[in-house]
């Protein structure tokens, strides 16, 4: 050895494990990331969750969470680094090594460990995400929609992040190297890091702010829009930060709570260990509380959306509704009978019945500058179909009795005024440019119909469809299957699909009053610019067809078992935020409590030639791995539960029968998820253990 | 060689200040073996680590073979431990992934001047102190004697003007203890080095040329060795004693 490159070169092959730990914080972090912003920036992804929508910024906002743990993970292992690296460094400081030459090597070495650990992080994460990708597309759905496709500049992401993690690298190094007393280097690996005692009623205030920041986060746009007519800006969303101060302050309490009473010295070592590890403990624990937040989140949607789906389809009252328009050249009562019959199914209780589209009046949202809008009337402002008062009842199978100028509206118990209006005041045909005041006189419950239908008086709908030509006009058909099966309904759903034109290749949102009057006013109607979902016949299997095309079939059949399908990017998507957030959080509580054994060996070497039995140390070990698993644990779940309750509860003030239901299997997945972290747990204990030495089969210590 | 003046150091814990040197005066020749002892919380090992320059001081002057420390920057300072002073600590501080040698050759290493006669040197100490069966061993595989007398051998490494140990015997028995204090007076006499150490142990104190007690971060008496060692021992303990009586 000759010269300061041997040393170094000598040292770090003695410190691998340390150096181990460092990179393998690194590339997991850059992995997780990596893999994240592959799947969130996808195309097929972006087209899925529009810009600006509410799907987009709650995947954007796991996504930054997920981000920031990540980071505070990396940061977490860069400390340690340093720390586990400072004796070294301040023998060699004391030694006379001048800090400009530890400085250049030092980060010269962490600067190569970043680049290399996350580059190959970054492969990694986009073979991660290929993967799942594949697994999903090969176990679950293989449609063309989901054929694999990313962006790679999605790889500027995960270049962000690694810049981050180098910058933070370098600010721990210097800030390390900086310091001028020699001695407080050479101790910095024996320096505990105890957190103050803190009164008890911080835990109350914590979650008092928790709860405060929840409904200030989740509120604040519906204050401002609702009743401000502004739009704040994003920097709004600030007023979730009670929510992290609350769940900080809920760790720390737990963290540094003292014994009861009754048994002060129970679980005294365990306690105290905790509490002279405290900051570490605490910003670990929060990252994984929001982490595990996420993994909820995600997939929660799952069985929110199946089981209403589901449900919904279960609560039908025809098996096969579906409408087209008049210009169209669709299938009559014989070639369908005919299509059923080649495969064995019976139709029942047939019906058509005509309906028409008009335009209704309403209060129109106008944007102003600075954010702001205004209501505006209008008297044309978007298409609605309607049905007579004979043909609602020829369908729905009931009585009604709709009075002149009044109005049904067709509604189920999930239905909002978001949906149907029940204020409409005009009807008018766009063709003639005859209209018809109405009011508002009840509502008429169908399942299958609900949120898309009003119904007007006979005379009314004679009158008013006076002179309306075909492409104004439709056909509503329904009816029941003997022996229904699959085979059918995919035909039938194909035929109907072969026999609709081009002009009515649309989107559901695509109102061809708006077009109308857009034209008129700015020329340009929005939906037929880029910026609109292109529904394409061709690709009639995908998500996009199957819950976007106007005249999409309601057919049970294909409902329930194309469900995987019809949703696969939605599915795809929030399993995918729920495994990176699952995984980055086990792996995060996995390294801490590693560190935890690895710091404190000597501590439970101590105890145990002060006669504390292998039982003892257990419990040590075991409370203080099930504080920082538990703890996150139960916080994270319930809060993300309560949240999304709070969520289900705004949407239209009170829970409906398919949304207590959805709650209900979210609780059998939070078991579930519960599950996982409880096999993490186990996995993390034995592992602790073994480097600890204890084992409880045996009765001994090594 | 050493030349201490006026020295004083505070600490800050809080919102509290606490003065631990309140004005040190002393001076040590070369070729001296010289010994600080005194309490805890007495300022023993604050004014080796002041002298060591590994923690600043506010004021006063120490002087290294004329040159005052105060005055110089971070990389000349690096320059002063390297080149004119030698470390011996109370827990060894070798760098565990480094063999004995290795370890002995560090401060040639930091230097670059290895060389054939770094190398023939490092042997040498070695050699003088026992230890060339070890060599090629690391630190975790020796005893705590042995390792001791690795760190003496390393801190003789580039000839200092002085050794500065702290404690260098207070994790080792007594058998161990002894064959540190012997390795100290054998470069003493070998190699004419010039040793400043800090402990509470009479017995090593007892090798020692002069004994400087330190009570309150004061020089509270001096104390120099006219005859045998043993002697000398009970001089020392007669005066600890004393010095506790006062309180």
């Amino acid at each position: 050895m000759k010269n300061m490159t041997d040393v170094f070169r000598t040292l770090r092959s003695y410190n691998r494990k340390n150096y181990r730990l460092y990179v393998m914080c690194t590339f997991l972090s850059t992995m997780l990331i990596t893999a994240f912003g592959m799947m969130m920036y996808a195309p097929t992804v972006r087209q899925v969750l529009p810009e600006g929508g509410d799907s987009r910024k709650q995947v954007m906002m796991i996504f930054v969470l997920a981000a920031v743990g990540c980071l505070v993970f990396v940061i977490y292992g860069g400390s340690l680094f340093y720390r586990m690296k400072s004796k070294e460094l301040g023998v060699l400081m004391a030694l006379g090594t001048p800090k400009k030459t530890l400085a250049d090597r030092l980060l010269k070495e962490i600067s190569a460990l970043c680049l290399i650990s996350g580059a190959a992080g970054s492969v990694a994460g986009i073979g991660v995400a290929c993967v799942i990708w594949q697994i999903f597309r090969l176990c679950i759905v293989d449609s063309r929609q989901m054929q694999l496709a990313f962006d790679y500049r999605a790889l500027l992401i995960s270049l962000v992040f690694l810049a981050f993690v180098l910058l933070s690298a370098f600010i721990q190094g210097v800030l390390f190297l900086k310091r001028t007393n020699i001695m407080e280097v050479v101790n910095e690996s024996r320096r505990s890091e105890p957190i103050r005692e803190v009164p008890s009623w911080y835990g109350a205030l914590g979650v008092a702010l928790v709860f405060v920041g929840a409904i200030l986060g989740y509120g604040h746009s519906w204050f401002f829009i609702e009743l401000l007519h502004w739009y704040p800006p994003a920097i709004f969303n600030i007023l979730y930060l009670p929510m992290l101060i609350g769940l900080y302050m809920l760790m720390l309490r737990i963290v540094v709570r003292k014994g009861s009473k009754k048994h002060p010295y129970k679980g005294i070592i365990a306690r105290n260990m905790m509490k002279f590890q405290g900051r570490q403990t605490v910003n670990n624990m929060l990252v994984l509380t929001v982490l595990l937040a996420g993994a909820a989140f995600g997939i929660f949607y799952i069985p929110m959306m199946g089981t209403n789906l589901l449900m919904s389809v279960q609560a039908w009252e025809y098996d096969y509704q579906f409408h087209y328009r008049e210009d169209q050249d669709i299938l009559g009562k014989i070639d369908l009978e005919g299509i059923a019959k080649e495969h064995g199914v019976t139709i029942r209780d047939y019906s058509d019945v005509p309906l028409i589209n008009l335009a209704i009046d309403g209060e129109d949202y106008v944007d102003d500058d600075n954010n702001r809008y205004h209501y505006e009337y209008k008297e044309m402002l978007s298409e609605a179909n309607f049905l007579s008062e004979s043909g609602y009842e020829k369908i729905a199978g009931e009585n009604i009795s709709i009075g002149k100028g009044c109005l049904g509206v067709v509604v189920n118990e999930n239905t909002s005024s978001y949906y149907i209006s029940r204020d409409v005041g005009l009807i008018t045909n766009v063709e003639t440019g005859e209209n018809l005041s109405v009011k508002f006189q009840e509502e008429l419950y169908h399942e299958m119909m609900a949120g898309r239908y009003y119904v007007l008086n006979d005379e009314d709908f004679e009158r008013i469809s006076a002179g309306l030509s075909d492409e104004w006009k439709e056909t509503l058909i329904s009816f029941r299957a003997e022996e229904d099966n699959y085979g059918f309904a995919t035909a039938l759903f194909n035929e109907i699909v072969d026999h609709t034109g081009t002009e009515c290749e649309t989107p559901g949102y695509y109102d061809r009053v708006v077009k109308m009057r857009d034209e008129k006013e700015k020329g340009v109607y929005w939906a037929d610019t880029e910026l609109a979902t292109k529904i394409s016949f061709s690709d009639r299997d995908s998500s996009d067809f199957r819950l976007y095309w106007k005249y999409m079939p309601q057919f049970r059949e294909l409902e329930i078992k194309d469900f995987v399908r019809s949703l696969a990017v939605f599915l795809m998507i929030f399993l995918f935020i729920a495994i990176i957030c699952m995984a980055a959080a086990v792996l995060i509580a996995y390294t801490r409590c590693l560190t935890i054994a690895i710091n404190n060996k000597q501590v439970f070497d101590d105890l145990a030639r002060l006669g504390a039995g292998p039982k003892y140390l257990f419990r040590a070990v075991k409370e203080q791995i099930g504080k920082i698993y538990l703890v996150p644990t139960a916080t994270g779940f319930t809060l993300m539960y309560i949240l999304y309750l709070m969520i289900m509860y705004a949407n239209d003030g009170g829970f409906s029968r398919n949304e207590l239901v959805g709650v209900s299997v979210c609780l059998g997945v939070v078991f579930l998820l519960c599950a996982i972290v409880y096999a993490g747990y186990r996995f993390t204990r034995k592992k602790v253990l073994g480097i600890l030495g204890i084992s409880t089969k045996t009765g001994t210590t090594r | 060689m050493l030349k201490v003046k006026d020295l004083h150091k505070s600490y800050q814990v809080g919102k509290e200040t606490y003065q631990v040197l309140k004005g040190i005066d002393l001076q040590v020749e070369k070729g001296e073996f010289v010994a600080v002892m005194g309490p805890s919380g007495s300022g023993k090992s604050t004014l080796l680590n002041c002298i060591s320059s590994y923690i600043p001081f506010e004021n006063g002057s120490i002087k290294l073979g004329g040159e005052e420390l105060k005055d110089l920057d971070e990389t000349a300072l690096a320059g002063v431990r390297n080149e004119k002073l030698g470390f011996v600590f109370q827990d060894f501080m070798l760098l565990d992934g480094l063999s004995v040698r290795e370890n002995i050759l560090m401060p040639r290493i930091i230097k670059g001047t290895v060389g054939k006669e770094g190398e023939a040197l490092a042997d040498k100490l070695l050699e003088m102190f026992g230890i060339t069966h070890i060599r090629h061993k690391y630190p975790a595989d020796i005893s705590g004697g042995e390792r001791q007398r690795t760190a003496v051998a390393r801190a003789l490494m580039n000839s200092p003007y002085v050794i500065l140990a702290d404690e260098p015997t207070g994790n080792l028995d007594s058998k161990s203890s002894r064959a540190v204090i012997e390795s100290f007076i054998q470069a003493k006499e070998t190699l004419q080095a010039t040793i400043f150490m800090v402990t509470h142990d009479s017995f090593s104190a007892s090798f020692c040329d002069r004994v400087i007690i330190l009570k309150d971060g004061q020089i509270y008496k001096t104390l120099v060795r006219k005859g045998k060692r043993i002697e000398f021992q009970d001089e020392l303990l007669d005066e600890i004693k004393e010095m506790s009586g006062e309180e």
